[in-house]
C-alpha cells in the first residue's frame, strides 16, 4: 500500500508486544543527558467507562550523555555505553529486566509536512470505513532518499466546506477530506539510534521527536486546544512544536542550545567546561542592573590561574546566545503564521529555560504570552526527575502509553470487494503471507 | 554480601555489568544459578565423597556416635510409668505386667512391642503407648468387657461379645451375673447367644444356659432340665414366637420335657413321662 510508513507500522506492532509484556523503557537521548524511565503498563478498571490505560514508573535514572552532539550521534560506542549504564542504573532500581524501548530524540532535523486527501462520499452518512479510507489512501509527499517519516497523524477532517471537524462520523456530506501532519527525519540518524539501542539488547518500539514529546507533557489541555507553541530549549538543540485543536500541527528544531552558552564562556575565559557550566547555571542571568558591575565572580582557568569576572561581564556572554535562540524560534513562528492561531501562548521548557531572568527577554522577543512549563507528574516518578529538563522524557512516557492515532493504524475496509466474510479472509491472507 | 556484589559489579566494564545485571534479572537464570546449581553441586560433591568405601564407613560411624551420645544423655531419661484405665484392678495388673521404666533412656524403650504385648492380654481391647522424653511412659488401655461365661469341662472362662477371653477379675461374681453358654463351638457364636438371651428376657430367670449342639444350633436349658430346641436359622425369632405363644397358652408352666422349635411354624412338645403315660391312658378324643 504505502511503503513509506512501513517503518512506523513495524514500530507499532512492536509497541503492542511491549504492552503485552507490560514493561518498557523510555530513553531520552539528549545532547547533555540520557534519561531512562522504566514504565509498567497497567489497565485500570473504572466503573462505567471500562478499561483505562494506566502507567506506573518503576525506576528512573539520568546520566550525562556521551557520544551525542546537537542531537546527532557522534560516537556510537560511547552512546551504547551510556545507554547500558543508564539502563543498568534504572534496572537496578526497578529490579526488573526490560526488553523494549521507546526512544525520544532531538536529532534528525525533523520537518513537518501537511498532506491533504479528499474522497467522495456522495451525500451519505460518513462511516468509520469512510474515515479509514480517507486516511489510508492519502498520498504522502515524496521524500529525498535520506529522509524517512517518523509519524503521520490525521489532524482534522473537513466535509465539503465545513472545516476543523475532530470526528466526522455520522455527519453527511459529499466530499470528505483530511489534513495530515507528517514528521520526517534523517534516515541515517534514526537508523544509528535504532542500531545503537538494539545493540543493548533492546527492541525499539517507537521513536518520537523531542519537540512532540515535550509539548505533550508541558502544555495544558486548553493550550493544546486553542493553539500554543512549546519551545524545549535543550543543551544542543531547541525543538519547537505547535499545537492546535489537540494535535501537533508543526514540529521543527533549531540547532542551538544551552551548550553554546557554555562553550562561549569556555572560549572567552579559557576555563574548563564544568567550570563554565557552573558559572552559567549559578551566576548567568539575562537581567542587567547596576549592582552587577560590582559583583565579582572568582574562577580558576585551565592553567590553574585564578581570575575573576564581574557578573555584568558574564551576562554579556549569556545574553546574545539566548537572544539568538529565541529570535530563531520567533522567526520560525512568524514563518508559519503562528499569530493566526486563536491561542498565542508560548511555553518555554527544557533545561536551558531555567537560566535566570529569561522571562523578560523571552517576552520582549516572543510576545507577551510566554510562560515556563514543567512536565506533568507521573505516578512513581522520583522528585529529581520532575524539572523542565525532563519534559521530553515524560512526554515520551505519555506517548508510549496512549499514542496518537497514526496513519499506519488505518486501513481501508473492504478493499478486496465481495462479501464481508470473503473480504476478511482475503485481507487476512494478504496480511499474513 | 550485597555490597560485595556491588563492588564486584563496579569493577567490571559497563557492557559486562549490563549483561550480568540482565542475566541476574532473568527469572530462569536466577533459578538455575541460585537453586539448581547449589543443589547440584552439593549432591554431586556428596556423591563423589560417598563413593569411597572408607568415607562411607566414616560417615556411618559419625552417625552411630551421634546416636549413642544422644542415648547416653541423662536429660532425656524417662521418669516413670503412668497408666490410665477404667478399673483400678486392670491398672495395677498392667503396671505389674510392663514393669518399671524409671530412669531409663527413652530411645531404648520400644513402644510398639509394649503395645503388642498389652493387646495380647485377655483384659485389654486396645492400648496406646506414648514415650515422652524427660517425662513418663504414658499407657492408656481400653478394657475388654466380659459379656458371657463359657463353661468347659470343669472350668469356666469369661468371654466378650466377640468370643475373646476377657479379663478374669472375679469369676464367682461374674458367674452370677452373666449368661452361661457351653458346648463345642459356643465361644465363636457369643453374639448370637446374647441375642437369644435378649429375646428371652421375660423368662430370663428360668434359663440356666445355652448349649451349642453339633456346632450348628442352640438348645436353651431351663430349670427342671426342660429344653427348648431352637432352629439353626433365626433362633431369636423362634424364641420370640414361643414367648408369644407362652403368654396365651402358659406352656412352660405345664409338665413338659422339651419344646422342639427346629421346624419352622411348628411346635412339638414332649411331655414329662408321667403325664405322657396318663395322656396315653385316656381315651382318644378327650384332648388336652
Amino acid at each position: 500500500m504505502n511503503d513509506r510508513i512501513d517503518r512506523i507500522r513495524r514500530m507499532r506492532s512492536r509497541r503492542n508486544a511491549a504492552i503485552e509484556r507490560g514493561v518498557a523503557a523510555v530513553l531520552d537521548l539528549g545532547s547533555a543527558k540520557i534519561s531512562c524511565v522504566l514504565l509498567k503498563f497497567d489497565q485500570l478498571l473504572l466503573n462505567g467507562t471500562g478499561l483505562q490505560p494506566r502507567l506506573q514508573v518503576l525506576g528512573a535514572a539520568t546520566i550525562a550523555s556521551r557520544g551525542i552532539r546537537c542531537g546527532e550521534i557522534e560516537d556510537r560506542r560511547d552512546l551504547e555505553e551510556s545507554i547500558m549504564r543508564v539502563l543498568t542504573m534504572a534496572q537496578g532500581k526497578a529490579h526488573i529486566r526490560v526488553d523494549h524501548a521507546f526512544v525520544c530524540t532531538s536529532g534528525g532535523a525533523p520537518k513537518s509536512h501537511r498532506p491533504v486527501n479528499t474522497i467522495q462520499v456522495n451525500g451519505g452518512r460518513i462511516t468509520s470505513d469512510d474515515v479509514a479510507r480517507v486516511v489510508a489512501t492519502a498520498e504522502l509527499p515524496d521524500l529525498p532518499a535520506h529522509r524517512t517519516y517518523l509519524s503521520v497523524q490525521p489532524v482534522n477532517y473537513s466535509i465539503d466546506h465545513r472545516y476543523e471537524i475532530p470526528d466526522p462520523r455520522n455527519l453527511k456530506g459529499n466530499a470528505l477530506s483530511v489534513d495530515l501532519h507528517a514528521v520526517s527525519a534523517n534516515v541515517e540518524t534514526i537508523d544509528a539510534i535504532v542500531s545503537a539501542v538494539e545493540r543493548c539488547n533492546l527492541v525499539v518500539c517507537g521513536i518520537v521527536s523531542s519537540a512532540y514529546a515535550s509539548s505533550l507533557s508541558a502544555l495544558v489541555e486548553s493550550e493544546q486546544d486553542l493553539g500554543a507553541a512549546c519551545v524545549d530549549i535543550g543543551a544542543g538543540v531547541t525543538s519547537l512544536a505547535v499545537y492546535y485543536r489537540k494535535n501537533v500541527v508543526y514540529a521543527s528544531t533549531v540547532g542551538l542550545g544551552g551548550r553554546f552558552v557554555t562553550t562561549d564562556i569556555c572560549g572567552a575565559l579559557s576555563v574548563s567546561e564544568p567550570v563554565a557550566e557552573r558559572m552559567k547555571t549559578v551566576h548567568g542571568s539575562l537581567f542587567f542592573e547596576p549592582r552587577n558591575d560590582e559583583e565579582m565572580i572568582a574562577f580558576r582557568d585551565v592553567e590553574g590561574r585564578s581570575g575573576s569576572i564581574s557578573k555584568a561581564h558574564l551576562n554579556f556572554f549569556v545574553t546574545p546566545r539566548m537572544e539568538e535562540i529565541l529570535e530563531s524560534v520567533s522567526s520560525i513562528l512568524a514563518e508559519i503564521d503562528f499569530d493566526c492561531l486563536p491561542g498565542q501562548s508560548i511555553v518555554l521548557t527544557g533545561g536551558c529555560s531555567q537560566i535566570q531572568d529569561l522571562d523578560g527577554t523571552a517576552r520582549r522577543i516572543l510576545g507577551p504570552h510566554v510562560r515556563f512549563g514543567v512536565p506533568v507528574r507521573l505516578s512513581g516518578l522520583p522528585q529529581e526527575i520532575a524539572g523542565p529538563q525532563y519534559s521530553a522524557v515524560v512526554g515520551a512516557c505519555l506517548h508510549a502509553m496512549v499514542p496518537q492515532a497514526d496513519m499506519s493504524d488505518f486501513r481501508p475496509v473492504d478493499q478486496w470487494g465481495g462479501g464481508k466474510a470473503l473480504g476478511k479472509t482475503l485481507r487476512w491472507i494478504a496480511d499474513n503471507i | 554480601m550485597r555490597s560485595v556484589g556491588r563492588s564486584v559489579m563496579s569493577v567490571l566494564p559497563v557492557p559486562a555489568r549490563f549483561l550480568m545485571q540482565r542475566a541476574l534479572l532473568t527469572p530462569v537464570f536466577r533459578f538455575g544459578m541460585f537453586v539448581l546449581l547449589p543443589v547440584a553441586v552439593v549432591l554431586l560433591g556428596s556423591a563423589v565423597w560417598l563413593s569411597d568405601d572408607e568415607n562411607r564407613k566414616l560417615a556411618m560411624e559419625a552417625v552411630l556416635n551421634a546416636e549413642a551420645t544422644l542415648n547416653r544423655h541423662q536429660r532425656f531419661n524417662v521418669g516413670g510409668l503412668e497408666v490410665t484405665s477404667e478399673s483400678p484392678e486392670l491398672r495395677r495388673y498392667v503396671e505389674g505386667h510392663v514393669g518399671s521404666f524409671s530412669n531409663r533412656s527413652p530411645f531404648e524403650i520400644d513402644p510398639r512391642s509394649i503395645k503388642q504385648r498389652l493387646e495380647q492380654l485377655p483384659a485389654v481391647t486396645s492400648a496406646t503407648v506414648n514415650v515422652v522424653p524427660a517425662g513418663n511412659v504414658e499407657i492408656s488401655v481400653v478394657e475388654r468387657r466380659p459379656e458371657a461365661v463359657m463353661r468347659r469341662s470343669g472350668t469356666a472362662e469369661l468371654l466378650d461379645r466377640y468370643g475373646e477371653r476377657a479379663f478374669s477379675g472375679n469369676l464367682e461374681l461374674e458367674l452370677e451375673r452373666l449368661p452361661l453358654i457351653t458346648g463345642e463351638g459356643a465361644d465363636s457364636k457369643v453374639a448370637e447367644a446374647l441375642e437369644i438371651y435378649a429375646a428371652a428376657e421375660p423368662i430370663r430367670d428360668s434359663i440356666r444356659g445355652l448349649v451349642r449342639i453339633g456346632e450348628r444350633r442352640w438348645d436353651a436349658v431351663l430349670d427342671g432340665n426342660r429344653v427348648i430346641q431352637l432352629p439353626e436359622s433365626d433362633p431369636e425369632g423362634a424364641m420370640k414366637q414361643l414367648l408369644a405363644y407362652e403368654r396365651r397358652a402358659r406352656l412352660l408352666s405345664r409338665a413338659i420335657r422339651a419344646i422342639d422349635l427346629r421346624v419352622p411354624n411348628q411346635v412339638v412338645v414332649r411331655l414329662a413321662p408321667e403325664v405322657a403315660a396318663e395322656v396315653m391312658g385316656r381315651q382318644p378324643g378327650d384332648g388336652t
